[in-house]
């Protein structure tokens, strides 16, 4: 599971998607907004049907994701203020009923509640 | 479906999913094991088609060379199971729900879930499209693939000939 560390907060969050996976959009597009808002953080969009974004996402997939040379989508990924990058969730090829009840899962996890008052705090 | 299983896999499990390239309808979990215990679940659909195959890793990441070589030694001879057809997928704990989470977060720090996925993708053969087809009449556990045209009605496996 992702850790918390005192000294550090969560300063943004990226996913990696492709306009025509239906994991992706709108599900996870709309889900990994809804995350920023409730973390007070902004949300990166990486296209990989964008040369330049193609680059970014594959740079961030092989360092911190689940990397696979025609890896799985959405990816994403949770920058910390000390640099520090956690991958967060990956779709699930099992089906996008599947992949939106890991979204409920996770909005409901101690792990973001417990992010999410952090901030307040 | 295959009794429920009792170790981490049992947060990995998705008791169904649906058909992304075949019919949308809903797939149901084959498991797979070998004599060590489980090792996956082939979702497949009304249809019969495999949808999608998913392979276990527990807390070490699965070997794509091997579980290559497993799909390859279990599909039909004609059929080519390629690399880039193999995709990895780590679950933290959090988007697996509160019993997963705790887990995960257990004594000792548990480390993630990893998986392998396999979907082989239809292809053209014509005017109609090929689609893998599995056969479950191998044993506890086993699986044999193959493929078939989605218009053909009743299909054999070239393993045992059964027909279904």
């Amino acid at each position: 599971m992702p850790k918390t560390f005192p000294d550090s907060q969560p300063s943004r969050l990226t996913i990696v998607l492709a306009d025509w996976c239906p994991h992706c959009v709108p599900l996870s597009e709309d889900r990994v907004r809804e995350l920023g808002e409730r973390l007070g953080i902004p949300v990166r969009r990486l296209d990989i049907d964008d040369t330049a974004e193609e680059r970014e996402a594959d740079a961030l997939v092989k360092a911190h994701g689940d990397w696979s040379p025609d890896y799985l989508i959405p990816q994403v990924f949770l920058q910390w203020t000390d640099g520090r990058v956690d991958h967060i969730l990956t779709g699930f090829p099992e089906g996008v009923s599947r992949t939106r009840r890991a979204w409920d899962e996770l909005f409901q996890s101690e792990w973001v509640r417990h992010l999410a008052s952090a901030r307040e705090a | 479906m295959s009794p429920s299983p009792a170790g981490p896999e049992k947060f990995v499990l998705a008791p169904f999913g649906s058909c992304l390239y075949h019919c949308s309808g809903r797939t149901r979990p084959h498991a797979i094991a070998n004599a060590r215990g489980p090792i996956g679940w082939v979702y497949t659909c009304p249809g019969g088609t495999v949808s999608t195959v998913a392979f276990l890793g527990g807390t070490r990441r699965p070997s794509p060379a091997r579980v290559r070589r497993y799909l390859q030694s279990r599909t039909e001879r004609s059929e080519h199971v390629r690399p880039r057809d193999l995709r990895a997928a780590t679950r933290h704990g959090p988007e697996l729900g509160p019993a997963a989470e705790r887990w995960v977060a257990g004594p000792g720090g548990r480390q993630p879930i990893h998986l392998l996925y396999w979907r082989r993708y239809p292809r053209k053969m014509g005017r109609s499209y090929s689609y893998l087809y599995a056969c479950f009449r191998h044993g506890a556990g086993e699986v044999r693939f193959y493929p078939a045209p989605g218009s053909r009605k009743v299909r054999q496996c070239p393993f045992c000939l059964a027909k279904t």
